[in-house]
């Protein structure tokens, strides 16, 4: 899902409403399935995320990172979800492709926290992980 | 009676000072000898009374400042020294632009490395970092907290290119410092097999012709200068980061902003400069690259100027290493080094920006 995460953010910082169709346009004509259909199912806010709590979150980043180091990003960074996903520790997933990811979405209505887990294992060289935004969304909706 | 490091090399109101050598490593204030690491104008001042420094870092400050820039200038190739008063100083490649360099400096068996600014990663415009085993690094701490991890410059240029392959009728700036970053963003889009010309801010232009006659491949490159507006639908221009929110870029049709910063990473950053292509690419060691760095020098004692000083002390103690901050008022003046302060409960919650408006 690195291409979704990419829309994601490419949506993100892109105010013009048709500069953001053309980018949604080009995502879905270029994308194979599944994916393409897990990041319909993401952008119409389909997916939810009930135990994807800030208490979950701040729990996992404390069991691999140093505490004075986290609360130090997390001072710079200002948001809770984006500094856990820049400094998570996992290497091995930015080197290959992320399978691991849809399949945590893959049983994500039976267990909702171990896909979000699964989720932020992502740490992609783009600012953000697909399941902040996807995760405000739901929110929202 | 053993030499302690603060007897070769401490901070004075100037900025580091050698006593015994009578120089200063990039003072920040006029001084009677400097030595100087590289030319961005946070560590190269003008007005010293005699500049030691490569000849590339000599002919970049001439450009920025004139040539009557310092009484008098010595030039130092990488791995050669010199003997200033008993302590002998010697020039290693640091990695960060053109000419940039770590100063070494030895008495009485003890070497302290000053590393000014670098970067362990490859980067085609300039020579690689070299390790230099000493007892006490200095070093920059620009991007010294974990959220901090550069990446793949190549992916970010290829983010870039598929952008301007998607909006063919637009044009895309990429605001970049005008020294070494732009160059290397130029010669990572060569890099990457993108051959159309590039055009530069007016601002750009001096540097960049210098790289090129230094033999950085930096393929054909116009100054966009009168160019008309059609003409710049789907090209690329290279301008300073202080351009993309300026009347000057009404000359473009229906410009990307872009910025190549390793400031990119965090989100509200790039928000606050009003980016739409944020481009994580940097001329400064990231958090793996600051830590692993300090690890094979091999010190026991490290000094942290210019940045994040907290948690870098903070990661070195906890690895059993002496580590203080070296507070020197005055780095990290430049657009590319300036450290924001921090955003929590500062800001808005980030959250999906644009889209509302999109959707209404």
């Amino acid at each position: 899902m690195n291409r979704f995460a990419e829309l994601l953010d490419r949506l993100a910082y892109e105010p013009a409403r048709n500069n953001k169709l053309r980018l949604m346009t080009d995502y879905f004509r270029s994308t194979p399935d599944p994916e393409r259909g897990w990041a319909l199912t993401a952008l119409t806010g389909a997916l939810s995320f009930p135990y994807a709590k800030p208490g979950l979150i701040r729990g996992l980043i404390a069991e691999r990172t140093d505490p004075v180091l986290f609360e130090l990003s997390y001072d710079y960074v200002g948001d809770l979800s984006e500094t856990v996903a820049l400094m998570w520790p996992a290497p091995l997933a930015q080197q290959t492709p992320s399978p691991l990811v849809g399949e945590g979405w893959g049983g994500g209505s039976r267990g909702d926290a171990q896909a979000s887990a699964d989720a932020s294992h992502l740490p992609t060289p783009a600012p953000n992980p697909p399941h902040k935004g996807e995760g405000n969304r739901a929110e929202k909706n | 009676m053993a030499m302690r490091p603060e007897d070769i090399l401490a901070r004075m109101p100037a900025g580091v000072c050698c006593k015994l050598g009578a120089f200063h490593i990039d003072p920040m204030r006029s001084v009677a000898r400097a030595l100087i690491t590289h030319a961005h104008s946070d560590h190269a001042r003008a007005g010293h009374g005699a500049v030691l420094a490569t000849p590339e870092t000599l002919d970049l400050m001439r450009l920025h400042y004139g040539k009557n820039f310092a009484g008098a200038t010595q030039a130092i190739g990488y791995g050669e020294s010199v003997d200033l008063g008993g302590v002998r100083v010697t020039f290693h490649p640091a990695g960060h632009v053109l000419g940039s360099a770590q100063i070494a400096v030895e008495a009485d068996g003890l070497r302290i490395v000053a590393s000014g600014d670098y970067k362990d990663v490859p980067d085609p415009t300039c020579a690689p970092f070299e390790l230099v085993r000493c007892d006490v690094f200095i070093t920059e701490a620009t991007f010294a907290l974990p959220v901090f991890r550069h990446g793949d410059p190549d992916a970010q240029i290829a983010k870039l290119l598929r952008s301007v392959a998607l909006y063919p009728e637009r044009a895309h700036l990429v605001g970049a410092y005008s020294l070494g970053k732009a160059q290397r963003m130029i010669a990572l889009l060569r890099k990457a097999g993108y051959d159309a010309p590039i055009y530069l801010h007016g601002a750009m232009e001096k540097i960049t012709r210098y790289y090129a006659s230094r033999g950085i491949a930096l393929g054909e490159l116009r100054a966009v200068g009168g160019v008309s507006k059609a003409n710049l639908a789907g090209t690329i221009t290279i301008c300073p980061p202080a351009a993309l929110n300026d009347v000057w870029t009404r000359r473009f049709p229906d410009p990307v902003a872009a910025f190549a910063s390793g400031w990119m990473r965090v989100r509200a950053r790039a928000r606050q400069q009003g980016v739409a292509l944020p481009l994580v690419v940097s001329d400064h060691a990231d958090w793996d690259g600051l830590t692993a760095t300090i690890a094979a020098t091999g010190a026991g004692e490290i000094w942290v100027t210019h940045g994040q000083e907290d948690a870098l002390v903070h990661w070195c103690v906890s690895r059993g290493l002496k580590a203080r901050p070296l507070d020197i008022a005055g780095y990290g003046d430049e657009d590319e080094e300036a450290t924001p302060s921090p955003l929590r409960r500062a800001q808005a919650r980030p959250g999906w920006g644009g889209e509302s408006g999109g959707e209404s």
